[in-house]
């Protein structure tokens, strides 16, 4: 079971602040989600991780290693990145045989079913195929790898709904049969929802939350009704966003203990995951109507 | 370190372009050989030279296209910089001694039916001009020929072959690092600076362009060993001393180096 601490991590790119502060542990043998909008700076953090990139300020260490141009971390950690780093001259199976010398718990047959699985053809050169295809090839080798950690940074890039659901599957029957650290990146929140146990939330390169998400899950809610009886409900409270139509409102919670009766004529509904961080994402960035 | 399995990538590889680069390199020296051969049968006379900065081409050519494509395939894969230098430098030593041996058995194996030889018979032929004809006689007696001959001949090879094996991959890491005005910027300064030099002193002071020629070629021969009549542990000095040089450049520039996009 491996445990990774980042701590106070922060990455300048000229005047932005790709990354400020940033401080989570992911426990071992978790799913993660990792959200944010464009440029909070999950690519950042994922290949600072994967000792791509290296960080201005701070720490990130594996069971008390740091991973920095540290072999003996970096063979417990692989990286799927949305850039294609293999050669494109080589076919797809001499690419799982090459990374199957780096990395000795490569399962090579598992690799060959799971490109059958994928339509994958494994004689293609790695050039030659679309960019879904380059995709299903990066999440077939991480789905491979059996590491410890594995980060995986837009999988579904260019994957159609089928892969999409695929891939998904996959990730959880490798999950129950050899559990890992997994953290996931993904703009599609909503369908990664069912596979995740935390939620970490990234905005303008700051961690905007690192919480369990069936607990974030039962804390958001909608209440919907007349304006001001929304407006009375709603004080005291916190409100991550509010939306209005002639005379009626929505207001956005995210409640540590949600009230379990609402007074007449307001109506509750629970707030999707992707709602909770669009909303604390908007919230961030001072965007709240 | 995860040194073997960086090792391993780099012996694959240079395996396969070594393999490659020899084989054409011979089945050209040898067809050239017959031909040679077969007109000499006729009473004619064929030569060709200059074969021997090809080697010298290959590795630095080596040298430089072990950077991206490697560097890219070891961040895939958790292998880490320093892992890849140390890697990459070891390689180099023993390419370097490989090409050294071939180089020297193909001045034992060539010379005697073609006009082929190696780079380190063409620049210290003199050293083994023992009958003072004017031809290099390596291949005679114990004195400045056989063991001798053998011996310096690997040596120099050795050290050019490291030297350029790691300029190339300098170069390479130069190549990588630089956006494309950093590129045109080195290449024109490359190509512009040493004739815009010379031009404007050639106009200014014919004189002290001359002297100041004569004087950079003079500090070049030297530093190779010329004209001790061909000192060759100078040059050898002069190659292992640019490789330490570049090797420590290269270290400096690898150890920050993120992935750049892909043009």
């Amino acid at each position: 079971m491996s445990r990774m601490d980042i701590r106070g991590v922060s990455m300048r790119y000229g005047k932005n602040n790709a990354l400020q502060d940033v401080t989570f542990s992911l426990e071992g043998n978790q799913i993660y989600g990792l959200f944010g909008p464009n440029g909070a700076g999950k690519t950042t953090l994922l290949r600072i991780m994967s000792n791509q990139l290296f960080p201005e300020t701070g720490q990130v260490l594996l069971d008390g290693e740091s991973v920095v141009e540290n072999d003996r971390a970096l063979r417990r950690i692989f990286f799927v990145g949305a850039r294609n780093l293999y050669p494109d001259g080589r076919s797809v199976g001499k690419q799982f045989a090459q990374i199957k010398m780096f990395y000795p718990t490569f399962d090579l047959e598992e690799a060959g079913r799971l490109s059958d699985a994928f339509g994958l053809d494994t004689k293609a050169r790695l050039g030659s195929l679309s960019t879904g295809y380059q995709s299903i090839f990066r999440i077939v080798a991480a789905l491979c790898s059996n590491t410890p950690v594995v980060l995986y940074d837009e999988p579904v890039l260019g994957l159609d709904v089928n892969h999409r659901e695929r891939f998904y599957g996959e990730l959880l029957a490798h999950y129950v049969k050899r559990p890992q650290t997994i953290l996931l990146s993904t703009h599609l929140i909503e369908e990664a929802a069912g596979l995740l146990e935390n939620v970490i939330l990234l905005c303008k390169g700051k961690l905007v939350l690192c919480k369990k998400a069936q607990d974030l899950m039962e804390r958001g809610y909608t209440v919907t009704g007349p304006q001001g009886l929304v407006s009375r409900y709603a004080q005291g409270k916190q409100i991550i966003g509010s939306e209005q139509l002639g005379g009626m409102k929505a207001v956005h919670f995210l409640e540590e203990s949600p009230e379990s009766q609402l007074p007449p004529g307001l109506e509750r509904s629970r707030l999707t995951l992707q709602s909770i961080c669009l909303y604390l994402t908007k919230e961030e960035r001072g965007e709240k109507e | 370190m995860n040194f073997t399995l960086a090792n391993r990538y780099y012996i694959r590889r240079c395996f396969k372009a070594f393999l490659l680069f020899y084989s054409a390199y011979y089945l050209i020296g040898l067809v050239f050989g017959i031909i040679g051969l077969i007109v000499k049968q006729f009473g004619g006379n064929f030569a060709i030279g200059g074969g021997f900065y090809i080697p010298l081409l290959f590795a630095f050519l080596f040298g430089f296209h072990a950077v991206r494509s490697p560097f890219e395939l070891f961040q895939a894969n958790g292998i880490s910089r320093k892992t890849q230098f140390c890697s990459y430098a070891w390689i180099t030593l023993l390419m370097a001694a490989a090409m050294g041996l071939l180089a020297t058995a193909s001045d034992y194996l060539l010379s005697p039916w073609t006009s082929c030889q190696s780079a380190f018979n063409t620049f210290f032929w003199m050293r083994y001009d023992t009958a003072g004809d004017g031809i290099s006689h390596f291949m005679q007696g114990p004195q400045l020929g056989g063991a001798v001959y053998f011996f310096e001949s690997v040596l120099w090879n050795f050290s050019a072959f490291a030297a350029l094996l790691m300029l190339g991959f300098l170069a390479g890491l130069l190549a990588y690092r630089l956006g494309t005005r950093g590129k045109l910027i080195a290449l024109a300064a490359i190509a512009l600076v040493p004739v815009s030099w010379q031009l404007i002193l050639h106009e200014l002071d014919y004189e002290k362009e001359q002297r100041a020629r004569a004087a950079f070629m003079n500090t070049v021969a030297a530093l190779w060993g010329y004209p001790d009549g061909g000192e060759m542990y100078r040059a050898v000095l002069l190659c292992l001393m640019l490789f330490l040089v570049a090797a420590i450049i290269s270290f400096l520039l690898l150890r920050r180096m993120i992935v750049t996009k892909r043009a």
